[in-house]
């Protein structure tokens, strides 16, 4: 039979032992150690602020770097001696915007972003005050292609619905390549074209339109630079042959001027095209998505959360640079 | 006379190490091509016999090729109906800045490790002249540069390198060889 006294001392037992085990589990809760040599990240986190563990990454890094967040997403995870860019890219996934600094290509400042933001890159040039921000897929992989396509392809479906009347300038990257002529048959009346991606295969380029050409001027120009160009080439065939000492020297010559052949010769559909940057109202931007020939439109206003934060930085002038995808060689 | 062949030896010696430093400096440039450089036009042809080892540089390594006038007169590329076309992978077009000393008209490739041996590569800018009939001393140079991690485009690439490939008066069309 116990006695009360012992009754009393197991309880006393009981209640230390749980309050251990409670302040034990406390701890485990959430705990965070970080290490950073030569260029190495080791972590053991456990439920904390993905800034906070990003910010002790920044702090201890060489160079250090700073963390803006605008999300409050918590983590867990574990890293032994990883290399910093593999961490990063772990840990923030696909909603950031990276800010370096143009001077030195230092990492400055990760910008951690709501979900659908997407992924910017910002170069901070001092000496001007200016950012310029490049949005742009996660990676190469058709996944993440996807993904951006469906988050431009939403906003600009958001945007439409707040004000389709509104101007945008946008960047278009076709399937397939298209004859300019048709490019801008297809879009007149509903947008105006700045820029031609321009090439064919191996041959990639642009051409800045002149806004006040007329359709048929622009064409002219474009196919009278084109022509002269791809006519040098064959012009310079047989001094680059002469200059070719191999067989592998001149067979990449002939495949250079077979280029130049094959584009001349679809010269009477015009000069082919893989992208362009538009500008128009939201609505007849979003109008182009039926062409089923366009793949992608990004938009400078669909990455304002980025050029929002930049402003809350500091960086009151931003300029956006969205480049075109190209599509797979014919 | 043994005098005479000593101070020879010791010239040659020291010639060959001046030209080994002047090539190692430039091992990774392109070894020959062609310049066509006018007030309408800026074309170069150019390859490499071996390629260097590329990570020897950098991790990730970029080659611009750069065409430098020196009077700012003598041409410009025009953002109203400019036109540029390049067979270098992964390519990009780039300007210099207008308050820049010189002009420097610059397609380059931000993947250099696809570049191949023994493959002619081509760039042409269309240029405009400022003041017609101009001639202008002009600088070919190749850019090994290199972008960081977080950055896959054009303009995230910063030289680390540079190597004066050919010089010459324009308007001209020259072979050049490293």
């Amino acid at each position: 039979m116990f006695t009360m006294k012992k009754w009393l001392i197991c309880a006393v037992i009981i209640i230390f032992t749980a309050t251990l085990l409670f302040a034990n589990e406390t701890h485990e809760k959430s705990h965070l150690t970080v290490e950073v040599k030569d260029g190495l990240v080791s972590l053991d986190a456990k439920d904390v602020p993905l800034s906070e563990m990003l910010e002790e990454i920044g702090k201890r890094a060489n160079p250090s770097f700073n963390v803006r967040s605008f999300i409050t997403n918590r983590v867990t995870a574990t890293f032994e001696n990883r290399p910093l860019k593999e961490v990063i890219n772990q840990l923030v996934k696909k909603n950031y915007a990276i800010a370096f600094d143009k001077q030195n290509n230092h990492l400055k400042t990760i910008f951690l972003l709501p979900e659908g933001s997407g992924t910017s890159t910002v170069i901070l040039d001092e000496d001007r005050d200016i950012a310029k921000i490049f949005p742009g897929p996660n990676s190469d992989a058709q996944i993440d292609i996807d993904e951006y396509i469906k988050k431009r392809h939403q906003c600009l479906d958001k945007l439409q619905i707040q004000s389709g009347k509104n101007s945008l300038t946008a960047q278009l990257s076709f399937n397939e390549y298209i004859p300019a002529p048709e490019i801008i048959d297809r879009l007149k009346d509903k947008i105006t074209i700045s820029v031609f991606n321009i090439g064919w295969k191996e041959m990639a380029g642009g051409y800045n339109v002149n806004p006040s050409y007329s359709k048929e001027e622009v064409l002219q120009d474009l196919n009278f630079k084109h022509e002269q160009f791809l006519h040098n080439i064959l012009q310079d065939k047989e001094s680059l042959l002469l200059n070719s000492e191999n067989l592998e020297m001149r067979r990449s010559a002939e495949d250079l001027f077979q280029n130049a052949t094959e584009q001349l010769s679809m010269m009477g559909q015009g000069v082919m095209t893989y992208g362009a940057e538009v500008s128009g109202t939201t609505e007849k931007i979003k109008d182009l998505l039926a062409d089923p020939k366009i793949r992608l439109i990004d938009a400078v206003e669909c990455n304002v959360e980025t050029k929002n934060l930049l402003a809350q930085e500091g960086y009151k002038q931003t300029r956006f640079i969205i480049l075109p995808l190209k599509p797979i060689s014919p | 006379m043994k005098r005479i062949f000593i101070v020879a030896v010791i010239l040659v010696i020291f010639s060959g190490m001046i030209s080994k430093e002047g090539a190692d400096a430039c091992h990774w440039a392109p070894n020959k091509g062609l310049a066509d450089i006018s007030q309408w036009a800026a074309i170069n042809y150019f390859l490499w016999y071996n390629q260097p080892n590329w990570q020897e540089y950098s991790k990730r390594p970029t080659y611009e090729q750069e065409t430098r006038i020196a009077d700012k007169s003598f041409a410009s590329y025009s953002w109203y109906n400019g036109y540029w076309v390049s067979t270098l992978p992964k390519n990009y077009f780039d300007v210099g800045n207008s308050f820049d000393a010189e002009d420097n008209f610059t397609v380059g490739s931000l993947d250099a490790e696809l570049i191949k041996n023994n493959t002619w590569y081509y760039t042409s800018i269309a240029l405009r002249p400022d003041i017609a009939g101009r001639s202008s001393t002009v600088k070919l140079f190749g850019q090994l540069g290199n972008h960081p991690w977080w950055c896959e485009n054009a303009w995230c690439s910063a030289g680390q390198y540079w190597c004066n490939l050919a010089e010459f008066t324009a308007p001209a069309r020259i072979w050049w060889q490293k």
